[in-house]
């Protein structure tokens, strides 16, 4: 079983946390109770807030547990999607903030990032291009098009000075890119995205609804290394802190990966050296051979199994509640 | 619009009266102690509406929400929107477009000519939905602003940024279509378009206008031609954007129709003479006209649910619910 949103299920720790505060309620009510019917019925009316409380707060947390998990989205089993989609649109979304310059690929990260970029055109001649860069903002470079030659005069110009706000906001980024495929597309669509994944303004996570929806995949290439390294400066010489300390910077795994686990992408390091041809290989099999009419397997969505289950579990604590559990013996 | 994606999950509302009925008003119903006394021939006892009979009113509202939300979501509440994919593929046009100082010419209403221009230009790409379309910018050197796209926006954009005199004074036609041209190299529509603007004579550039035609022709390029301009004498009024420096004067100078006749020629288009902004429309009317493609359209339905947005909702009001009942009512769970 997989989960589209399992930072949710974090919610299920609270439920012990609400089990002991109900505890204690219910001891203090058992306790009211008995004040006023006396110690004549004490085994009965114990066994009766036992039975009637226990039985109700169970199927209240089962219920409060159910709707968490089905809020989480759970999948499993698979089923065959039909996908007439042919032809392809990738747009690249590369990381041009100063931590990009960093040298501990050879030879830069964004040298390196421009190259594999282009290799990867290179096997898709016919697919159709777009660049997205990003630093503290993000500007489209490239509308997505055909004509190769802007792709290429785009990748030769490609520096930090393209964008003067200063910052990592891949928030923008990534929302930019969403926004540069056009929309009523007949081919598939991927975003490449080319970053050390630090995330220095506003968090990608607020954008991972709308990258679900989208259905369009980030294939998150990670171009540092965890080593990391100091930026050197156009002047000579090692971009310092306030204090005269050089600057290392380091790589975000995290985010990345995540981008590319939410979106159903692939994660990949730019220091491997077979990274080329692992884009490429998944992007063929992303998009078949172009012919044919793909069919392609999908997750399928079992939310509403639990907010069946949840429904029953209040249903049912409705009814043992409204159960008078102990008429026969002269107490409800 | 919307949708339920399992609408027969709201029969679940068929049980909602009757647990209504056994939780809150069936008389036999436990959970309750009960006074067997009253006043002789009065009413029974009810407890005053103090703030904890509120409390558990208000916490029973609470949990019969959520248990509406939750059948609400089972039933897949999902917003779909439907658009248009365009299965056949339009027309790949470059808009090549004179910034000359001439340009600023103002014997076209309501501003001059490159004003006019601009207007009707923005109006022909908002039509064409299902055409790549691109910026070629010229004086006396050429620039690519935006490559064939069906990003009409970003075109918009681009043309709304465009500044008379930001390339030089100069009029390289050549280098414009030749430029044009190389962008559309790898374009794989049947119909390649270069729409041509200007109002002046090529006095700049290494590339002859007609030397560029004739490489579109051979890549399957059609030049439409356009010269803009009365032929009368006209003032003008530039900025340079160089130095800021503002121009006045007037202008008399034409278009060279001649070569302009000799380029739609040279690359099977055709050439137009818009001698006021009425015909410049109608050119861009007849150029869309002579460039409609049959269009197959499917309309796709994209859809997004919104049953989790519920479920945080029936969640949050389950726990309102605890909340309310436990630490205001005094209730046991």
């Amino acid at each position: 079983m997989t989960f589209g949103y399992p930072d949710l299920l974090w919610l299920l720790l609270a439920l012990p946390v609400g089990g002991i505060v109900v505890f204690f309620a219910v001891r203090r009510s058992l306790r009211n109770v008995l004040v006023i019917s006396g110690d004549f019925q004490r085994r009965d009316i114990t066994n009766l807030y036992v039975v009637r409380y226990f039985v109700a707060s169970v199927l209240f947390a089962g219920a409060v547990a159910s709707v968490i998990i089905a809020a989480a989205e759970p999948e499993w089993g698979e089923q065959t999607v039909e996908d007439d989609r042919q032809g392809l649109e990738i747009v690249f979304l590369i990381d041009v903030s100063n931590s990009m310059r960093a040298e501990d690929v050879e030879p830069s990260r964004l040298a390196r990032a421009r190259s594999v970029a282009r290799a990867v055109v290179t096997r898709f001649p016919e697919a159709y291009t777009g660049v997205v860069i990003f630093k503290g903002a993000a500007t489209t470079l490239v509308p997505m098009t055909e004509d190769s030659v802007a792709f290429d005069l785009a990748m030769s110009n490609l520096s930090g000075g393209l964008i003067t706000t200063a910052g990592t906001s891949l928030y923008d980024g990534l929302a930019t890119a969403l926004d540069a495929f056009p929309p009523g597309s007949p081919r598939h669509q991927v975003i490449i995205l080319f970053s050390d994944g630090e995330e220095l303004q506003r968090s990608v996570d607020t954008l991972s609804d709308r990258l679900r929806r989208s259905d369009i995949p980030v294939l998150a290439v990670q171009t540092g290394t965890s080593a990391g390294a100091t930026i050197p400066l156009s002047s000579g010489g090692v971009l310092r802190d306030g204090s005269g300390n050089p600057v290392v910077v380091g790589v975000d795994e995290a985010v990345l990966r995540k981008l590319a686990d939410i979106s159903k992408g692939r994660y990949f390091q730019i220091n491997d050296p077979t990274v080329t041809q692992s884009i490429v290989e998944e992007l063929q099999r992303r998009i078949g051979d172009g012919k044919d009419l793909l069919f392609r397997r999908a997750g399928e969505d079992r939310y509403h199994l639990f907010v069946l289950l949840a429904f029953v579990l209040l249903t049912a604590k409705v009814v043992s509640y409204s159960i008078p559990w102990g008429r026969k013996k002269g107490i409800e | 619009m919307w949708i339920l994606e399992r609408p027969g999950f709201l029969l679940l509302f068929l049980l909602l009266p009757p647990l209504i009925y056994l939780r809150h008003f069936w008389p036999g119903r436990g959970g309750r102690i009960e006074f067997p006394v009253s006043l002789w021939g009065g009413e029974r006892f009810h407890g005053p509406a103090t703030l904890r009979i509120i409390s558990i009113r208000f916490s029973a509202v609470l949990f019969w929400a959520a248990w509406v939300c939750l059948i609400v979501a089972a039933a897949g509440p999902t917003r779909t929107e439907r658009e248009r994919v365009y299965l056949s593929r339009g027309a790949d046009i470059m808009l090549v477009i004179d910034q000359s100082a001439s340009m600023a010419a103002q014997d076209f209403q309501p501003t001059n000519r490159f004003e006019t221009a601009r207007a009707v230009i923005r109006r022909f790409i908002e039509q064409r939905l299902n055409d790549h379309i691109g910026l070629v910018g010229f004086s006396a050197e050429a620039a690519l602003r935006v490559p064939p796209t069906l990003h009409h926006n970003h075109v918009l954009d681009s043309l709304d940024s465009m500044v008379l005199m930001e390339l030089g004074d100069g009029t390289a036609i050549g280098m414009g279509l030749a430029l044009a041209t190389l962008h559309l190299q790898a374009s794989q529509a049947d119909n390649k378009v270069i729409v041509l603007l200007t109002d002046g004579v090529n006095n700049a550039g290494e590339i002859s206008p007609e030397a560029a035609a004739e490489v579109a022709g051979r890549q399957g390029v059609r030049i439409y031609a356009i010269g803009i301009g009365s032929g009368q004498e006209a003032a003008i009024e530039v900025r340079n954007p160089a130095d800021g420096q503002l121009y006045r004067g007037t202008v008399r100078e034409s278009y060279d129709e001649t070569t302009l006749n000799r380029i739609s020629e040279l690359s099977g288009g055709t050439y137009f003479s818009a001698g006021s902004a009425g015909t410049l429309e109608a050119i861009f009317n007849a150029i869309g006209t002579a460039e409609d493609t049959e269009r197959r359209v499917r309309v796709q339905v994209r859809r997004y649910p919104y049953h989790r947005q519920i479920l945080l909702l029936a969640l949050a009001l389950l726990v309102g619910d605890l909340v309310v009942r436990r630490l205001l009512g005094g209730y046991a769970p």
